[in-house]
């Protein structure tokens, strides 16, 4: 992708994710990156400011020996979601009323 | 490079975090591995670039969420315990110089560092005469009732001249601890807005 990918764009995306189930690290990333260019080591920081903003949170299940821990969204999360959502689609009705490009809607 | 040498030059290079906050971080990278599996490790470790590069990353990060306030009130509190100490003026540091700077502007933080540490330095100073004073002050009030008996009147004098001693060593403990505190809290303030801006 050409375009930059701010923090808030991709706290919304994680958040949209973690609103079709709880995931844990691996594949939340994987997720993630079908749809945007990021790197592995991008996605921490989120997970972690995420669950400071009270977001999402964690909890741990043993898997083959080792903990592995999962993300769920709260319903904070999931407010957040809304209202970036909402925010999204005006940012992105106004950006395609410029470029002059409707083919998404 | 395999799984355990990269989180170990990892963990090595997140020194300046309090241990808490650097095991979280070591057991998300461990379990991403774990979780790719064996056979991808050494794509894995492409991905995450240098364990120097990723901890740059996660560094600055954790200075740029200690710096936002938009947190809860228990959050707020407990990141105003990790600015003020002087480990939350290291992190701050390290952050910052993990960043590209200007040579111009990694001039003017080396030189506001080594200010900052002149200053700590100093603070420390008072504190431990402080804490001096305190046990002079003690010792010269033990020393006055030992007399009270034989001299009252020097005793008196001696006993004063001991609690002087206490209260002043006292304050300047107690006192320039609490600056020491506000100190490092505002310098790591200082180079956290710097961090902020410069990411």
């Amino acid at each position: 992708m050409i375009f930059q990918l701010g923090s808030t764009l991709l706290d919304a995306c994680v958040l949209a994710v973690l609103t079709k189930g709880e995931a844990y690290g691996y594949t939340l990333t994987q997720q993630v990156k079908t749809v945007l260019d990021i790197s592995e080591s991008t996605l921490y920081p989120v997970l972690r400011r995420l669950q400071k903003d009270g977001a999402l949170e964690t909890y741990d299940e043993p898997f083959q020996g080792r903990n592995r821990r999962y993300y769920k969204i709260t319903d904070r999360g999931r407010e957040l979601y809304a209202y970036y959502l909402s925010e999204w689609n005006t940012y992105k009705a106004s950006v395609d009323s410029l470029l002059g490009g409707d083919k998404n809607e | 490079m395999n799984k355990e040498t990269y989180l170990k030059e990892l963990r090595k290079n997140l020194k300046v975090l309090d241990s808490k906050e650097r095991d979280e971080v070591i057991a998300f990278y461990e379990e991403y591995f774990d979780d790719a599996g064996v056979e991808n490790e050494a794509k894995v470790i492409e991905e995450f670039g240098t364990p120097k590069e990723l901890s740059k990353k996660i560094l600055v990060d954790v200075v740029n969420r200690r710096f936002n306030e938009s947190e809860g009130e228990e959050e707020v509190e407990d990141k105003k315990a990790k600015n003020s100490s002087i480990r939350g003026i290291w992190v701050v540091l390290a952050a910052l110089l993990a960043l590209p700077l200007s040579p111009i502007l990694l001039a003017l933080v080396i030189v506001l560092a080594a200010i900052a540490f002149a200053i700590v330095v100093t603070i420390i100073a008072v504190i431990l005469s402080g804490a001096l004073v305190v046990g002079v002050g003690v010792i010269t009030f033990g020393l006055g009732l030992t007399l009270l008996l034989s001299k009252f009147g020097a005793a008196i004098t001696v006993i004063g001249c001991g609690l002087i001693c206490y209260g002043v060593g006292a304050f300047l403990v107690i006192g320039f601890a609490k600056l020491l505190s506000l100190f490092c809290y505002a310098v790591s303030r200082g180079f956290a807005a710097l961090v902020h801006k410069n990411n």
